[in-house]
């Protein structure tokens, strides 16, 4: 019985230190920012808003923000337009070839996005649209539907399909249906995946990188900083990034648990 | 003769390979009150589906008032339905569930709203009415099933299995709510079951499905005194079944048969021959059954008793007779406690031939 | 009226194939390409297949970039296992909850900002060789070598590869495991011939996706291992950054594609295996 006490004191140090590992960067990051050392080391140095001041200042950056934010907006939407589509199509309708379709629908996660940048430079430029901020967007809609269909296609999967047959019976067309049932069922989930699209849209750096051109948005800001000055702005960058992000997921969730009704089904 | 409300003409439906309905002919009439049953997969649920316009018929016509509704979309008929799992709007609460059908028609807020609570009323849930459903028991949920489907005031109400998700007590009680509104309102009701206790006790006709064919349509009395086949004889239960052959007919009009256990003398249904020869099926109920020492009749069969059942007022005696041939033989308890019987006693079943009826089918 | 089913099962399909096939299966195409006066020009010709398949560098590459994702994938498994074993058994409802949304939120910083955070740990005066100073120790490189490229790797791969094995592991069946230990079956045996079989297709999942994250990561290679030796995906952006020899870039690509494929199907028909 011992060893058993051991082993498992063992194993819950060893998830304390992968988490350890995992938080390392981000809370090594988040310090940095405050840090008035360039290239901090210990002893650290003091504390600071320099990095701050300097991003704030830097009409690059806000530019970029700009850029990220309507990128990410467009983004979203669409995305999960689409990806309302394509879980409403996979919940209803069963047809021949539909495991390509769904395989079409889900993929884009799965390839690199090395790969990705390339073909979408290489596909936008020769119709003229790389270097715009056009560009980015179609490319951040491809990756990111398939994220916007597999989150309502999970909630659909908790709906009674007899309600919308329900409906349909007592005198809905399939366009009230939808309007009246499938949508206010799903509702929680477009919300959610409107919030995990613009998520995933405002910190993809790779693809943007290869089409925004000059259009940067912040990722490519941080990697074009990377790749020039390395400058410890970045962690000012990072830690306002991840604070805004955290804020509009906790936003959402306090939205979603006012909007739903006691104890829904 | 009445013009039906609904016919189903020579209807058939098949999903890919399969059969689910074989050339369903059915008439209903406007006011009755019609039970579809069968074990599961007897078709009896998609029959229903058809008519509401959730399934579409692969051959034959589906008519409403006359009309055919083949193509009409569930939308565009009057044939609500009250779901097994009664299917209510998780998001909605009692009110906005009930007045759903209105609103989808089009009428302003304060008039559905207004008939809404005037079925809510009528089905006892006044104090529920801007209740979440989750929070409803499950026969008040029946109970707003049923008002948003009647809150339309259709012709026809089309109920698929509703009491078979509740307990014993609560579906009889159920049963006589249902047999209440529809006297009330004199709509029509097509209600789908399994239970051959429910559909007797509340439809004025039964239609009786087994593998996608009607065996039998007929009111509860008649499928119980006269069951067309032995499936519906076996279904109906409470029977015995013999296979005979017909070797003559007596002078009192009888028909004489021989079997692997004897003689018997057996009557016809009317309009039904045989001639000699033929194989038939013969059902005798299990309360024309007696059991006596001292046989005095034609049809007897030597048996033995293997058990004995008691259910209520009623006690079901099991017998065995050679060959193998089981018999059950229904006695009200005071008959029983006269007879005196046991376990392993051999004894003597017999009937009268004017109680054992040839079926019409195999 | 099938208009209805159209307007929703056609969107995603155009996009897809307009925006998605389309330019993956352009990408393939151009390998063919030539280019002539600093312009791409429609052909078919073997030239840059010849050209990049006889190069030494690309070989070189191409081994490297399997190995180290190999290697990746490998650690990172076995990393993550005892890890989300610990939290699929080892703790209440209450903590497991708490835990999952603790690996969730790495997911919402940027990989880039923590690839830069560990350039601080690990640089040569850095915090990590600032504190073995501080004991009186050497100090160790670990920036611009491999040890600093697979750091980055597991920053990348590892919160989504426990959570990967984790639902698969959440959803075994209690009772096998009790089955085993009834009959006798050590905690460690019933580990290795219970738990890690059950929970196979989770466990291959997870490994694929760390392999095709790392074998296509440019990131990690360049800013934490040195970018020496270089890797495919750094071939790729080398040469897009520096020239419009988008066609070269093409081949590697194409060639990373069917690598991956072949990696996909071999693992997908491992994980369905059924039993003969």
């Amino acid at each position: 019985m011992n060893e058993h006490r051991l082993i498992n004191f063992l194993l819950r140090s060893f998830v304390v230190l992968v988490f350890l590992f995992i938080f390392l960067p981000i809370a090594g990051s988040f310090v940095f920012s405050f840090n008035i050392d360039r290239f901090p080391s210990l002893p650290l140095g003091g504390f600071s808003l320099h990095w701050y001041e300097m991003i704030a200042s830097d009409p690059a950056v806000w530019q970029a923000l700009r850029n990220s934010l309507t990128v990410g907006v467009v983004v979203s939407l669409v995305s999960t337009l689409l990806g309302f589509t394509a879980a409403y199509t996979d919940f209803r309708y069963p047809f021949f070839g539909k495991s390509i379709y769904m395989a079409l629908a889900l993929l884009p996660p799965t390839i690199p996005v090395v790969i990705m940048g390339l073909a979408m430079l290489a596909f936008l430029s020769r119709v003229g649209l790389s270097g715009e901020i056009y560009a980015v967007m179609i490319s951040h809609i491809v990756m990111c539907a398939p994220f916007a269909m597999a989150v309502i296609r999970m909630r659909l999967a908790q709906m009674d399909p007899n309600i919308e047959a329900a409906a349909w019976n007592l005198g809905a067309n399939q366009w009230k249906a939808m309007r009246y049932v499938i949508l206010p069922f799903t509702a929680p989930s477009i919300f959610a995946a409107l919030f995990v699209t613009m998520a995933v849209s405002f910190d993809e750096f790779a693809v943007a990188w290869f089409v925004s051109g000059l259009n940067e948005t912040v990722p490519v800001r941080i990697l074009n900083t990377l790749q020039g000055q390395v400058s410890p702005t970045i962690n000012a960058i990072g830690t306002i990034v991840f604070i805004t992000t955290m804020t509009l997921v906790i936003l959402a969730q306090l939205l979603l648990m006012r909007r739903r009704k006691p104890a829904s089904a | 003769m009445t013009q039906p409300l609904v016919v189903f003409d020579n209807v058939v439906k098949h999903f890919g390979s399969y059969q689910a309905v074989e050339r369903m002919n059915l008439e209903i009439y406007k006011g009755e009150f019609v039970a579809i049953m069968g074990s599961s997969g007897c078709g009896k649920t998609t029959t229903l589906r058809m008519l509401a316009g959730l399934d579409k018929p692969s051959e034959g016509e589906i008519r409403l008032n006359g009309e055919r509704i083949n193509d009409l979309y569930s939308w565009e008929r009057e044939t609500p339905l009250v779901w097994q799992n009664l299917a209510l709007f998780p998001f909605l609460d009692v009110l906005e569930n009930v007045e759903f059908g209105l609103r989808m028609r089009g009428m302003a807020k304060a008039e559905r709203r207004k008939k809404a609570l005037l079925w809510i009323e009528r089905l006892g849930l006044e104090e529920f009415a801007t209740r979440d459903i989750s929070l409803l028991s499950g026969g008040q949920r029946q109970r707003v099933a049923l008002a948003r489907s009647l809150v339309t005031e259709p012709p026809i109400l089309l109920l698929d299995e509703p009491l078979s998700a509740l307990d014993a007590h609560l579906s009889v009680r159920m049963q006589g709510v249902l047999t209440g509104l529809q006297k009330d309102l004199g709509i029509t009701f097509v209600y789908v079951t399994h239970s051959q206790s429910e559909a007797f006790a509340m439809a004025d006709r039964v239609v009786i499905m087994s593998r996608g064919r009607v065996e039998q349509i007929g009111s509860p009395q008649e499928v119980f005194l006269e069951p067309h086949n032995r499936f519906v004889a076996e279904f109906v239960g409470g029977k015995n079944i013999l296979d005979c052959t017909v070797v003559g007919f007596d002078d009192s009009g009888l028909v004489c048969l021989d079997s692997q256990h004897g003689g018997f003398l057996a009557r016809l249904p009317e309009g039904k021959t045989v001639v000699p020869a033929e194989r038939v099926t013969v059902c005798v109920s299990a309360e024309h059954i007696d059991l006596t020492a001292q046989p005095m009749r034609r049809n007897r069969l030597n048996c033995t008793v293997i058990g004995e059942e008691f259910i209520g007022s009623m006690v079901n005696i099991y017998l065995e007779a050679s060959g193998g041939l089981e018999l059950q033989v229904q006695k009200r308890h005071a008959d029983y406690n006269l007879l005196g019987v046991h376990c392993g006693q051999k004894i003597f079943a017999e009937w009268d031939g004017a109680h054992a009826l040839i079926l019409r089918g195999d | 009226m099938p208009w209805f089913g159209l307007c929703f099962s056609m969107p995603i399909l155009i996009w897809q194939l307009i925006f998605f096939v389309f330019p993956l299966a352009f990408l393939v195409a151009i390998s063919f390409w030539l280019v002539r006066n600093f312009r791409m020009v429609p052909t078919f010709e073997w030239q840059n297949w010849s050209y990049m398949l006889s190069r030494g560098f690309f070989w070189d590459a191409y081994v490297h970039t399997l190995a180290m994702a190999a290697g990746a994938t490998v650690l990172v498994s076995l990393v993550a296992f005892p890890c989300a074993y610990t939290i699929a058994f080892k703790f209440r409802e209450s903590a497991k909850q708490l835990l999952v949304l603790l690996l969730v939120t790495p997911f919402f910083t940027s990989y880039l900002v923590r690839t830069y955070s560990w350039q601080v740990f690990l640089s040569d005066n850095g915090i990590f060789n600032a504190a073995l100073g501080l004991l009186g120790l050497e100090p160790f490189a670990m920036l611009n070598t491999a040890f600093g490229t697979y750091i980055g790797y597991f920053t990348l791969c590892l919160p989504l590869v426990v959570l990967l094995q984790l639902f698969s592991l959440m959803y075994i069946d209690r009772s096998l495991i009790e089955a085993a230990h009834n009959l006798g079956c050590g905690r460690l045996r019933t580990v290795l011939l219970v738990v890690v079989p059950s929970a196979r297709i989770g466990i291959v999942v997870a490994a694929l996706f760390c392999f095709i994250l790392t074998f296509g990561d440019f990131v990690s290679p360049l800013y934490l291992g040195g970018g020496q030796p270089p890797t495919l995906s750094t071939l790729i952006t080398d040469t897009t950054k520096s020239g419009q020899q988008w066609p070269r870039a093409a081949v590697i690509a194409t060639m990373m594609i069917v690598t991956l494929l072949i990696a996909a199907f071999g693992a997908v028909r491992f994980a369905y295996r059924r039993r003969a």
